[in-house]
């Protein structure tokens, strides 16, 4: 028992911290906060209470970026995926936190890392790169002004690796719009707290990771089976075959005979309707989605796939890529009075490649439309 | 016994590569660099390469009951031939 006090399995080990300013880079162990907290979003808050004064602002070069990912992330637990970012919010300088799913975080972890805490901010665009706790502060210039997309696929053609993660921001959070995310693995996007404006106005334009590394966990077979145990109940749930195969939009969400289409539960017209006529809802509900849908697509570690991959074939909507969710509906049809769902899905995954927040993007339209059509 | 795997229907999760590497470690360690198998999805177009390597021994050892990346598979892109 000894022995599992001093060691805190689950996690990597280290925080890696960078200044961005003086390109100054260090580690701590993780041991010195998980004593107390658990997992990422914990000790990254804890991090920001402690060394963060309030004066701050979400611009200013003292503000703390964190990435913070839990214990579980990178084994086999059922779902295990998820990374915290945490920062002075950009909306009101509160604290902020948004978090994404995909396979950044445990490849963090593989590469050594539980938390990556930014501060400072570089002269010239840059880029972090972690390789097996080797971590280098390489130029961005090239990257600068490109999309989520076009970002991770330079920075793996540069660096030679398919199995490259990246986080990074697009456009918008280089041009820091308040509500800019940050998108891993193009469509994992930790929206909300405009976390992308804050990584923006540190001059960061991805963080790239790539590990070879162990996790090692303190009782294997006990861990194993609560890990069978909780893989038999999803597989009894009754949902999950429909879910796997048509995502989650379209097995609950987006289905046509969904509660979510009755009168207040989706904003319609900017919020000045509740209630969007049936005939509407057919153009981009379930059996309509499906023609664009080709099979799901699953995160890291994660049994369910409820991420469907769209794919638009022709016209001047063309695009294929991951997602589309209960809210893109909202966003890209209901709120702005849309059934062209190839306009809709189109609009979606270019969000993601500008690195916008989709619920924030498509509030400003509805409101604009609104003023269109009260002034003319 | 043979393994078979189907691209087709597999979503990219990478629980086989995990199970692999709890298995090889000797039931100890989560690490997909340590795995036999490798699944790698191409973001542009989803499309998905699985491979096993020459280092897979079927999970014959260990004890475990059955291989464990088919175990571990929920999307039936893998199984057994006898």
């Amino acid at each position: 028992m000894k022995n599992m006090t001093e060691k805190h399995y689950g996690y990597a080990g280290n925080i890696l911290r960078v200044n961005l300013t003086n390109s100054k880079i260090w580690t701590e162990p993780t041991e010195k906060y998980a004593n107390r907290w658990i997992g990422g979003r914990a000790i990254n808050t804890w991090i920001l209470l402690n060394e963060l004064s309030p004066k701050v602002k979400w611009p200013d070069s003292e503000n703390l970026l964190t990435f913070g990912v839990g214990s579980l992330v990178g084994t086999l637990a059922l779902g295990a995926c998820r990374v915290s970012v945490d920062t002075k919010n950009a909306f009101n300088n509160g604290i902020g936190s948004a978090n994404m799913g995909g396979f950044f975080g445990a490849e963090l972890k593989f590469s050594g890392f539980d938390n990556v805490i930014i501060n400072g901010k570089a002269k010239r665009p840059v880029y972090i790169w972690i390789y097996d706790g080797k971590v280098k502060i390489q130029d961005a210039s090239y990257l600068w002004g490109k999309t989520t997309w076009e970002t991770e696929k330079r920075i793996r053609e540069e660096l030679g690796d398919e199995r490259i993660r990246v986080a990074t921001i697009g456009p918008a959070g280089e041009n820091l719009v308040s509500s800019a995310c940050i998108v891993g693995d193009r469509a994992c996007v930790a929206g909300g707290s405009g976390c992308g404006a804050v990584m923006g106005s540190k001059n960061l334009k991805a963080i790239a990771v790539r590990g070879t590394k162990s996790i090692e966990i303190a009782q294997p077979e006990r861990f194993i089976s609560a890990v069978d145990k909780e893989m038999c109940k999803i597989n009894q749930w009754k949902l999950i075959k429909e879910i796997r195969e048509k995502g989650y939009y379209g097995a609950m969400g987006g289905r046509l005979d969904s509660p979510s289409w009755e009168q207040g539960y989706r904003p319609v017209r900017n919020g000045q309707d509740d209630y969007w006529e049936k005939d509407k809802v057919v153009c981009i509900s379930e059996p309509a989605i499906k023609e664009y849908r080709e099979g799901t697509v699953s995160c890291f570690s994660c049994p369910i796939s409820c991420k469907p991959w769209m794919d638009i074939k022709g016209g001047i909507y063309k695009i294929q890529g991951e997602g589309w969710w209960n809210n893109s509906a909202n966003s890209y049809c209901t709120k702005i009075d849309n059934t062209n769902i190839e306009a809709a899905v189109y609009a979606h995954l270019l969000t993601n490649q500008l690195g916008l927040d989709g619920d924030n993007a498509a509030q400003v339209i509805a409101w604009l439309l609104n003023v269109m059509r009260k002034i003319s | 016994m043979k393994l078979w795997m189907n691209p087709k229907k597999c979503k990219g999760c990478l629980r086989c590569e995990l199970a692999c590497s709890y298995h090889k470690s000797g039931h100890k360690l989560f690490n997909p660099m340590l795995s036999s198998t490798k699944v790698l999805r191409n973001n542009e177009n989803k499309e998905i390469t699985m491979v096993i390597d020459e280092t897979c021994d079927l999970c014959e050892s260990e004890d475990e009951d059955f291989p464990l990346c088919v175990k571990y598979c929920v999307f039936g892109a893998r199984g057994v031939m006898k």
